[in-house]
Protein backbone atom coordinates (compact mmCIF):
# COMPACT_ATOMS: atom_id res chain seq x y z
CA UNK A 1 0.00 0.00 0.00
CA UNK A 2 1.42 3.34 -1.17
CA UNK A 3 1.96 5.69 1.37
CA UNK A 4 0.40 8.95 2.04
CA UNK A 5 1.38 12.70 1.69
CA UNK A 6 -0.90 15.50 1.95
CA UNK A 7 0.20 18.73 0.02
CA UNK A 8 -0.60 22.61 1.36
CA UNK A 9 0.43 25.42 -0.12
CA UNK A 10 -1.82 28.32 -1.39
CA UNK A 11 0.30 28.50 -4.51
CA UNK A 12 -1.01 26.04 -7.65
CA UNK A 13 2.25 26.18 -9.09
CA UNK A 14 3.91 24.69 -5.75
CA UNK A 15 1.40 22.11 -5.31
CA UNK A 16 2.10 21.00 -8.77
CA UNK A 17 5.56 21.00 -9.21
CA UNK A 18 5.32 18.97 -5.39
CA UNK A 19 2.62 16.72 -7.29
CA UNK A 20 5.11 15.80 -9.78
CA UNK A 21 8.20 15.41 -7.61
CA UNK A 22 6.45 13.29 -5.32
CA UNK A 23 4.98 11.53 -7.63
CA UNK A 24 8.27 9.96 -8.50
CA UNK A 25 8.12 8.31 -5.33
CA UNK A 26 5.20 6.30 -5.89
CA UNK A 27 3.02 8.20 -3.25
CA UNK A 28 -0.36 8.50 -3.13
CA UNK A 29 -1.51 12.38 -3.39
CA UNK A 30 -3.59 14.93 -2.14
CA UNK A 31 -3.73 18.72 -1.80
CA UNK A 32 -5.06 21.81 0.48
CA UNK A 33 -5.08 25.31 -0.78
CA UNK A 34 -5.42 26.38 2.69
CA UNK A 35 -4.94 25.71 6.33
CA UNK A 36 -8.39 25.49 6.96
CA UNK A 37 -8.96 22.93 4.26
CA UNK A 38 -5.25 21.34 5.57
CA UNK A 39 -6.76 19.91 8.28
CA UNK A 40 -10.23 18.88 6.99
CA UNK A 41 -8.29 16.77 4.45
CA UNK A 42 -5.98 15.69 7.25
CA UNK A 43 -9.19 14.30 8.88
CA UNK A 44 -10.35 13.12 5.71
CA UNK A 45 -7.17 11.48 3.62
CA UNK A 46 -5.01 10.01 6.72
CA UNK A 47 -1.66 10.90 5.62
CA UNK A 48 1.07 9.55 6.51
CA UNK A 49 3.01 12.90 6.08
CA UNK A 50 2.27 16.59 5.55
CA UNK A 51 4.20 19.15 3.60
CA UNK A 52 3.11 22.49 4.78
CA UNK A 53 3.82 25.96 3.66
CA UNK A 54 3.84 28.59 5.83
CA UNK A 55 2.42 32.04 4.45
CA UNK A 56 -1.15 31.38 3.47
CA UNK A 57 -4.51 32.79 3.56
CA UNK A 58 -6.88 31.69 6.56
CA UNK A 59 -4.71 29.67 9.14
CA UNK A 60 -0.98 30.44 8.67
CA UNK A 61 1.25 26.72 8.40
CA UNK A 62 2.05 27.81 12.32
CA UNK A 63 -1.56 27.43 13.12
CA UNK A 64 -1.50 24.26 11.37
CA UNK A 65 0.80 22.29 12.89
CA UNK A 66 -0.51 23.31 16.16
CA UNK A 67 -3.49 22.65 15.30
CA UNK A 68 -2.24 19.16 14.23
CA UNK A 69 -0.07 18.42 17.00
CA UNK A 70 -2.58 19.21 19.29
CA UNK A 71 -5.40 16.24 17.90
CA UNK A 72 -4.30 12.79 19.51
CA UNK A 73 -6.24 11.68 15.83
CA UNK A 74 -3.12 13.66 13.78
CA UNK A 75 -0.07 14.47 16.48
CA UNK A 76 1.70 11.57 15.27
CA UNK A 77 1.69 13.03 11.20
CA UNK A 78 5.23 13.89 10.60
CA UNK A 79 5.41 17.33 9.13
CA UNK A 80 7.45 18.54 6.77
CA UNK A 81 7.40 22.78 6.37
CA UNK A 82 8.35 23.99 2.89
CA UNK A 83 8.30 27.63 2.85
CA UNK A 84 10.38 30.48 1.25
CA UNK A 85 10.50 32.38 4.98
CA UNK A 86 14.25 31.60 5.43
CA UNK A 87 14.76 33.29 8.51
CA UNK A 88 16.37 31.03 11.34
CA UNK A 89 14.02 31.49 13.88
CA UNK A 90 11.20 30.51 11.54
CA UNK A 91 12.74 27.27 10.57
CA UNK A 92 13.29 27.74 15.28
CA UNK A 93 9.50 28.17 15.38
CA UNK A 94 8.17 25.47 12.63
CA UNK A 95 10.77 23.06 14.83
CA UNK A 96 9.26 24.32 18.19
CA UNK A 97 5.51 23.52 16.48
CA UNK A 98 6.49 20.20 16.11
CA UNK A 99 7.42 20.00 12.22
CA UNK A 100 9.79 17.72 11.88
CA UNK A 101 12.10 19.27 9.04
CA UNK A 102 11.81 22.29 7.36
CA UNK A 103 12.79 22.62 3.68
CA UNK A 104 13.25 26.37 2.28
CA UNK A 105 12.03 27.69 -1.31
CA UNK A 106 12.88 27.46 -3.87
CA UNK A 107 13.21 23.94 -3.24
CA UNK A 108 15.29 21.13 -4.57
CA UNK A 109 13.52 18.43 -6.34
CA UNK A 110 15.45 15.70 -5.19
CA UNK A 111 16.15 17.07 -1.66
CA UNK A 112 12.20 16.98 -1.28
CA UNK A 113 11.86 13.88 -2.64
CA UNK A 114 14.97 12.61 -0.36
CA UNK A 115 13.46 14.44 2.77
CA UNK A 116 10.73 12.97 2.67
CA UNK A 117 11.93 9.35 2.01
CA UNK A 118 13.41 9.56 5.47
CA UNK A 119 10.34 10.80 7.07
CA UNK A 120 8.54 8.44 6.13
CA UNK A 121 11.11 5.62 6.80
CA UNK A 122 11.18 7.18 10.46
CA UNK A 123 7.72 6.73 10.77
CA UNK A 124 7.59 3.70 9.99
CA UNK A 125 10.57 2.24 12.01
CA UNK A 126 8.88 4.25 14.90
CA UNK A 127 5.32 2.20 14.34
CA UNK A 128 7.55 -1.37 14.25
CA UNK A 129 9.43 -0.24 17.86
CA UNK A 130 6.24 0.71 18.92
CA UNK A 131 4.52 -2.82 18.15
CA UNK A 132 7.43 -4.56 19.59
CA UNK A 133 6.59 -2.31 22.74
CA UNK A 134 3.23 -3.24 22.73
CA UNK A 135 3.86 -7.24 22.69
CA UNK A 136 6.91 -7.33 24.85
CA UNK A 137 4.61 -5.29 27.51
CA UNK A 138 1.84 -7.72 27.22
CA UNK A 139 4.21 -10.66 27.09
CA UNK A 140 6.14 -8.88 30.40
CA UNK A 141 2.76 -8.76 32.17
CA UNK A 142 1.77 -12.40 31.26
CA UNK A 143 5.12 -13.23 33.00
CA UNK A 144 4.30 -11.05 35.55
CA UNK A 145 1.02 -12.78 36.25
CA UNK A 146 3.06 -15.63 35.89
CA UNK A 147 5.41 -15.40 38.65
CA UNK A 148 2.57 -13.78 40.74
CA UNK A 149 0.80 -17.34 40.96
CA UNK A 150 3.94 -18.59 42.39
CA UNK A 151 3.64 -16.64 44.89
CA UNK A 152 1.70 -17.06 48.66
CA UNK A 153 -1.68 -15.79 47.78
CA UNK A 154 -3.19 -15.64 50.82
CA UNK A 155 -1.39 -16.25 54.26
CA UNK A 156 -2.34 -20.09 55.32
CA UNK A 157 -4.77 -19.52 58.61
CA UNK A 158 -2.73 -21.22 61.38
CA UNK A 159 -3.34 -21.98 65.29
CA UNK A 160 0.40 -21.38 66.42
CA UNK A 161 1.29 -19.34 63.92
CA UNK A 162 0.36 -15.72 62.40
CA UNK A 163 2.32 -14.25 58.80
CA UNK A 164 2.09 -11.20 56.58
CA UNK A 165 4.38 -10.39 53.62
CA UNK A 166 5.33 -7.20 51.60
CA UNK A 167 6.23 -7.77 47.94
CA UNK A 168 7.82 -4.98 45.96
CA UNK A 169 9.33 -5.59 42.51
CA UNK A 170 11.16 -3.29 41.17
CA UNK A 171 10.11 -4.07 37.19
CA UNK A 172 7.06 -6.03 36.39
CA UNK A 173 8.75 -8.95 37.24
CA UNK A 174 11.16 -9.70 39.48
CA UNK A 175 14.22 -11.30 40.68
CA UNK A 176 12.70 -12.21 44.37
CA UNK A 177 10.65 -14.89 45.21
CA UNK A 178 9.70 -16.12 48.64
CA UNK A 179 7.07 -18.66 49.80
CA UNK A 180 5.40 -20.88 52.73
CA UNK A 181 5.50 -24.56 52.43
CA UNK A 182 3.47 -26.63 54.39
CA UNK A 183 5.21 -29.62 54.80
CA UNK A 184 3.27 -31.81 57.22
CA UNK A 185 1.07 -30.80 60.06
CA UNK A 186 3.73 -29.71 62.33
CA UNK A 187 5.97 -28.39 60.03
CA UNK A 188 6.08 -25.11 57.77
CA UNK A 189 9.11 -23.88 55.54
CA UNK A 190 9.75 -20.55 54.58
CA UNK A 191 12.01 -19.82 52.32
CA UNK A 192 13.20 -16.06 50.56
CA UNK A 193 15.36 -15.97 47.28
CA UNK A 194 17.14 -13.38 45.45
CA UNK A 195 18.25 -13.52 42.04
CA UNK A 196 21.08 -11.79 41.19
CA UNK A 197 19.93 -8.80 38.50
CA UNK A 198 16.28 -8.44 38.15
CA UNK A 199 13.54 -7.83 35.47
CA UNK A 200 12.69 -11.02 33.31
CA UNK A 201 16.27 -13.23 33.26
CA UNK A 202 16.27 -13.09 37.26
CA UNK A 203 12.29 -13.95 37.36
CA UNK A 204 12.82 -17.03 35.32
CA UNK A 205 15.63 -18.54 37.53
CA UNK A 206 12.86 -17.75 40.30
CA UNK A 207 10.50 -19.84 38.25
CA UNK A 208 13.03 -22.77 38.47
CA UNK A 209 14.15 -22.52 41.83
CA UNK A 210 10.31 -22.49 43.12
CA UNK A 211 9.26 -25.42 41.51
CA UNK A 212 12.34 -27.27 42.57
CA UNK A 213 11.64 -26.31 46.23
CA UNK A 214 7.72 -27.45 45.78
CA UNK A 215 7.17 -30.38 48.73
CA UNK A 216 6.10 -32.74 45.84
CA UNK A 217 9.83 -31.70 44.23
CA UNK A 218 11.87 -34.17 45.84
CA UNK A 219 13.95 -31.60 47.38
CA UNK A 220 12.26 -30.04 50.68
CA UNK A 221 10.93 -33.52 51.53
CA UNK A 222 12.28 -36.89 50.52
CA UNK A 223 10.16 -40.12 50.12
CA UNK A 224 11.22 -43.01 51.91
CA UNK A 225 10.53 -46.73 51.65
CA UNK A 226 8.94 -46.73 55.00
CA UNK A 227 6.43 -45.02 57.04
CA UNK A 228 5.34 -42.01 56.76
CA UNK A 229 7.01 -42.37 53.75
CA UNK A 230 8.55 -38.67 53.28
CA UNK A 231 11.25 -37.17 54.92
CA UNK A 232 11.64 -33.67 55.73
CA UNK A 233 14.72 -32.76 54.31
CA UNK A 234 17.01 -30.42 56.67
CA UNK A 235 18.04 -26.47 55.93
CA UNK A 236 21.46 -27.99 55.41
CA UNK A 237 20.54 -30.73 52.97
CA UNK A 238 18.61 -28.11 50.79
CA UNK A 239 21.62 -25.40 50.46
CA UNK A 240 23.94 -28.46 49.20
CA UNK A 241 20.69 -29.51 46.71
CA UNK A 242 20.56 -26.15 45.29
CA UNK A 243 24.07 -24.90 45.70
CA UNK A 244 24.71 -28.59 43.03
CA UNK A 245 21.56 -27.64 41.04
CA UNK A 246 22.78 -23.95 39.99
CA UNK A 247 25.92 -23.59 39.63
CA UNK A 248 27.10 -20.09 38.76
CA UNK A 249 28.03 -20.93 35.01
CA UNK A 250 24.75 -22.87 34.36
CA UNK A 251 22.89 -19.19 33.75
CA UNK A 252 25.55 -16.91 34.73
CA UNK A 253 23.65 -15.92 37.45
CA UNK A 254 23.88 -16.45 41.23
CA UNK A 255 21.18 -16.37 44.16
CA UNK A 256 20.71 -15.84 48.01
CA UNK A 257 18.52 -17.58 49.84
CA UNK A 258 17.55 -18.04 53.34
CA UNK A 259 15.57 -21.63 54.19
CA UNK A 260 13.72 -21.87 57.68
CA UNK A 261 11.63 -24.72 59.19
CA UNK A 262 9.11 -24.11 61.65
CA UNK A 263 8.03 -26.74 63.86
CA UNK A 264 5.27 -25.46 65.19
CA UNK A 265 4.49 -28.36 68.19
CA UNK A 266 8.05 -28.03 69.58
CA UNK A 267 8.21 -24.05 69.11
CA UNK A 268 11.60 -24.78 67.11
CA UNK A 269 13.25 -23.55 63.91
CA UNK A 270 15.88 -24.74 62.08
CA UNK A 271 17.67 -22.53 59.66
CA UNK A 272 20.51 -22.26 56.90
CA UNK A 273 21.21 -19.66 54.73
CA UNK A 274 23.11 -19.00 51.72
CA UNK A 275 24.54 -15.25 51.57
CA UNK A 276 21.11 -13.69 52.30
CA UNK A 277 20.55 -11.18 54.98
CA UNK A 278 20.78 -12.44 58.26
CA UNK A 279 16.92 -13.09 59.23
CA UNK A 280 15.77 -10.91 62.26
CA UNK A 281 13.97 -12.39 65.80
CA UNK A 282 11.89 -9.71 67.00
CA UNK A 283 11.98 -11.09 70.75
CA UNK A 284 8.23 -10.16 73.19
CA UNK A 285 10.24 -7.76 75.26
CA UNK A 286 11.31 -5.88 72.13
CA UNK A 287 15.26 -7.11 71.73
CA UNK A 288 16.37 -7.87 67.79
CA UNK A 289 18.63 -9.98 66.87
CA UNK A 290 20.13 -11.70 63.96
CA UNK A 291 19.70 -15.36 63.22
CA UNK A 292 22.92 -15.34 61.91
CA UNK A 293 24.30 -19.04 60.61
CA UNK A 294 25.06 -19.51 56.78
CA UNK A 295 26.84 -20.09 54.34
CA UNK A 296 27.76 -17.83 50.69
CA UNK A 297 26.07 -17.68 47.93
CA UNK A 298 24.09 -20.56 45.57
CA UNK A 299 26.59 -21.37 42.74
CA UNK A 300 30.29 -22.15 44.05
CA UNK A 301 29.67 -25.72 44.39
CA UNK A 302 30.34 -26.39 47.77
CA UNK A 303 33.32 -23.91 48.05
CA UNK A 304 32.64 -22.46 51.13
CA UNK A 305 30.64 -25.36 53.44
CA UNK A 306 26.88 -24.20 54.45
CA UNK A 307 25.82 -24.25 58.71
CA UNK A 308 22.91 -24.58 60.01
CA UNK A 309 21.54 -23.78 63.33
CA UNK A 310 18.91 -24.61 65.62
CA UNK A 311 16.61 -21.99 67.97
CA UNK A 312 13.79 -22.05 70.15
CA UNK A 313 11.18 -19.85 69.92
CA UNK A 314 9.18 -18.65 72.83
CA UNK A 315 5.35 -17.39 72.26
CA UNK A 316 5.48 -13.57 71.08
CA UNK A 317 8.69 -14.17 69.23
CA UNK A 318 8.54 -12.78 65.33
CA UNK A 319 10.96 -13.71 62.82
CA UNK A 320 11.36 -11.24 59.59
CA UNK A 321 12.84 -12.53 56.07
CA UNK A 322 13.88 -9.87 53.75
CA UNK A 323 15.98 -8.86 51.09
CA UNK A 324 18.84 -6.61 50.32
CA UNK A 325 16.66 -4.37 48.22
CA UNK A 326 15.25 -2.89 51.46
CA UNK A 327 18.15 -2.10 53.25
CA UNK A 328 19.82 -0.95 50.05
CA UNK A 329 17.11 1.44 49.54
CA UNK A 330 18.81 5.40 49.04
CA UNK A 331 17.20 8.47 49.54
CA UNK A 332 17.96 11.06 47.32
CA UNK A 333 20.93 11.58 49.34
CA UNK A 334 22.32 8.58 48.38
CA UNK A 335 22.46 7.20 51.92
CA UNK A 336 21.10 3.64 52.34
CA UNK A 337 18.05 2.91 55.03
CA UNK A 338 20.32 0.26 56.09
CA UNK A 339 20.04 -2.76 59.35
CA UNK A 340 20.03 -0.70 61.91
CA UNK A 341 17.16 1.76 60.73
CA UNK A 342 14.64 -1.14 60.30
CA UNK A 343 16.09 -2.94 63.60
CA UNK A 344 14.82 0.59 65.23
CA UNK A 345 11.26 0.51 63.83
CA UNK A 346 10.65 -2.77 64.42
CA UNK A 347 11.88 -1.98 68.36
CA UNK A 348 9.20 0.65 68.15
CA UNK A 349 6.38 -1.26 67.35
CA UNK A 350 7.23 -4.87 68.74
CA UNK A 351 3.82 -5.50 70.17
CA UNK A 352 1.79 -4.46 67.02
CA UNK A 353 0.54 -7.73 64.76
CA UNK A 354 2.63 -8.78 62.07
CA UNK A 355 0.73 -6.74 59.53
CA UNK A 356 0.89 -4.14 61.35
CA UNK A 357 4.90 -3.76 61.61
CA UNK A 358 5.37 -4.57 57.85
CA UNK A 359 2.73 -2.29 56.88
CA UNK A 360 4.76 0.15 59.08
CA UNK A 361 8.23 -1.04 58.19
CA UNK A 362 7.38 -0.76 54.96
CA UNK A 363 6.06 3.09 55.27
CA UNK A 364 8.98 4.07 56.93
CA UNK A 365 11.00 2.81 53.97
CA UNK A 366 9.41 4.85 51.57
CA UNK A 367 9.32 8.26 53.79
CA UNK A 368 12.55 7.88 54.10
CA UNK A 369 13.40 7.05 50.30
CA UNK A 370 10.49 9.91 49.59
CA UNK A 371 10.21 9.70 45.60
CA UNK A 372 13.22 7.57 44.90
CA UNK A 373 13.14 5.18 42.39
CA UNK A 374 13.06 1.55 43.48
CA UNK A 375 16.25 -0.45 41.80
CA UNK A 376 15.75 -3.21 43.55
CA UNK A 377 13.04 -5.86 44.64
CA UNK A 378 12.04 -5.41 47.91
CA UNK A 379 10.67 -8.50 50.00
CA UNK A 380 9.59 -8.68 53.65
CA UNK A 381 7.88 -11.41 55.38
CA UNK A 382 7.12 -11.62 59.17
CA UNK A 383 5.45 -14.16 61.41
CA UNK A 384 4.80 -14.76 64.92
CA UNK A 385 5.08 -17.68 66.89
CA UNK A 386 1.66 -17.84 69.32
CA UNK A 387 2.74 -21.09 71.59
CA UNK B 1 16.21 40.58 -28.30
CA UNK B 2 18.77 38.32 -26.86
CA UNK B 3 17.74 35.00 -26.35
CA UNK B 4 17.71 33.66 -22.37
CA UNK B 5 18.30 29.84 -22.36
CA UNK B 6 16.78 28.22 -19.21
CA UNK B 7 17.17 24.52 -18.94
CA UNK B 8 14.17 23.12 -17.39
CA UNK B 9 13.91 19.07 -15.91
CA UNK B 10 11.99 17.03 -18.98
CA UNK B 11 9.55 15.84 -16.76
CA UNK B 12 7.99 19.62 -15.85
CA UNK B 13 7.48 20.19 -19.55
CA UNK B 14 3.59 19.87 -19.96
CA UNK B 15 3.75 22.41 -16.28
CA UNK B 16 6.02 24.96 -18.11
CA UNK B 17 3.05 26.92 -19.98
CA UNK B 18 0.52 27.53 -17.17
CA UNK B 19 3.66 28.63 -15.04
CA UNK B 20 5.28 31.06 -17.32
CA UNK B 21 1.37 32.66 -18.42
CA UNK B 22 0.78 32.24 -14.16
CA UNK B 23 3.78 34.80 -13.90
CA UNK B 24 2.44 37.28 -17.02
CA UNK B 25 -0.68 37.39 -14.66
CA UNK B 26 1.27 38.35 -11.90
CA UNK B 27 3.11 41.39 -13.59
CA UNK B 28 -0.36 42.68 -14.21
CA UNK B 29 -1.65 41.99 -10.74
CA UNK B 30 1.32 43.90 -9.58
CA UNK B 31 0.72 46.80 -11.41
CA UNK B 32 -3.00 47.15 -10.81
CA UNK B 33 -1.87 46.78 -7.20
CA UNK B 34 0.41 49.31 -7.19
CA UNK B 35 -2.83 51.59 -8.78
CA UNK B 36 -5.05 50.40 -5.38
CA UNK B 37 -1.77 50.98 -3.53
CA UNK B 38 -2.05 47.27 -2.34
CA UNK B 39 1.57 46.50 -1.32
CA UNK B 40 0.54 43.92 0.87
CA UNK B 41 -0.68 42.04 -1.98
CA UNK B 42 2.19 42.60 -3.90
CA UNK B 43 4.90 41.45 -1.14
CA UNK B 44 2.53 38.39 -0.98
CA UNK B 45 2.91 37.88 -5.30
CA UNK B 46 6.49 38.78 -4.75
CA UNK B 47 6.99 35.86 -2.14
CA UNK B 48 5.10 33.12 -3.78
CA UNK B 49 7.77 34.00 -7.01
CA UNK B 50 10.70 33.79 -5.45
CA UNK B 51 9.34 30.39 -3.23
CA UNK B 52 8.35 28.45 -7.23
CA UNK B 53 10.79 29.74 -9.00
CA UNK B 54 13.63 28.23 -8.72
CA UNK B 55 11.82 25.01 -7.88
CA UNK B 56 10.69 25.39 -11.93
CA UNK B 57 14.44 26.20 -13.35
CA UNK B 58 13.57 29.06 -13.32
CA UNK B 59 16.08 30.96 -10.49
CA UNK B 60 15.53 34.48 -12.47
CA UNK B 61 12.10 34.38 -11.32
CA UNK B 62 13.36 33.76 -7.93
CA UNK B 63 15.73 36.66 -7.68
CA UNK B 64 12.60 39.05 -9.15
CA UNK B 65 10.32 37.85 -6.28
CA UNK B 66 12.72 38.60 -3.98
CA UNK B 67 13.79 42.03 -5.15
CA UNK B 68 9.54 42.85 -5.61
CA UNK B 69 8.74 41.40 -1.67
CA UNK B 70 11.56 43.46 -0.44
CA UNK B 71 10.48 46.17 -2.88
CA UNK B 72 6.70 45.97 -1.67
CA UNK B 73 7.83 46.18 2.07
CA UNK B 74 9.64 49.63 1.62
CA UNK B 75 7.33 50.58 -0.12
CA UNK B 76 9.24 51.43 -3.35
CA UNK B 77 7.08 52.08 -6.22
CA UNK B 78 9.83 52.48 -8.52
CA UNK B 79 11.70 49.47 -7.78
CA UNK B 80 8.77 47.68 -8.35
CA UNK B 81 7.37 49.28 -11.90
CA UNK B 82 11.17 48.24 -12.46
CA UNK B 83 11.73 44.49 -11.73
CA UNK B 84 7.51 44.46 -13.55
CA UNK B 85 9.21 45.18 -16.45
CA UNK B 86 12.18 42.98 -15.65
CA UNK B 87 10.00 40.33 -15.72
CA UNK B 88 7.46 40.98 -18.72
CA UNK B 89 11.15 41.70 -20.71
CA UNK B 90 12.51 38.07 -19.13
CA UNK B 91 9.46 36.24 -19.97
CA UNK B 92 9.26 37.41 -23.88
CA UNK B 93 13.21 36.79 -23.85
CA UNK B 94 13.53 33.13 -22.54
CA UNK B 95 14.18 30.03 -24.67
CA UNK B 96 13.76 27.09 -23.17
CA UNK B 97 15.65 23.88 -23.79
CA UNK B 98 14.11 20.13 -21.82
CA UNK B 99 16.60 18.10 -20.71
Amino acid sequence: MPEKVLIVDDSIDNRRLLVRTLQKGGYELAEAADGKEALARTREFFPDLILLDIVMPELDGFQVCAALKSDPLTADIPVIFLSAKTETQDKIKGLETGGVDYITKPFDRGEVLARVRTQLKLRSLMKEILDKQKHLDEDLKAAAAIQACLLPQRPPELDRLTLAWKFVPCDLTGGDIFNVLHLDEDHLAFYMVDVSGHGVPAAMITVSVSQMLQPQGGCVKKKIDVPPYYEIASPLEVMQALDREYPFERFNKYFTIVYLIVDLSRGSVVYSNAGHPAPLRLHGDGRVDLLDKGGTIIGLNGLVPFEEEEIQLRPGDKIFLYTDGLLEFENHQGEAYGLPRFQTILRQVASQPISRILDTAYESIRTFGGNSPVLDDMTLLGFEYLG
Amino acid sequence: MAKIIVTIEADLEDLIPDYLENRRQDCQAVLQGLKNGDYEGIRVLGHTMKGTGGGYGFDAITDMGQTLEEAAKQPDPAAIRSVVSQLEHYLQAIEIVYR
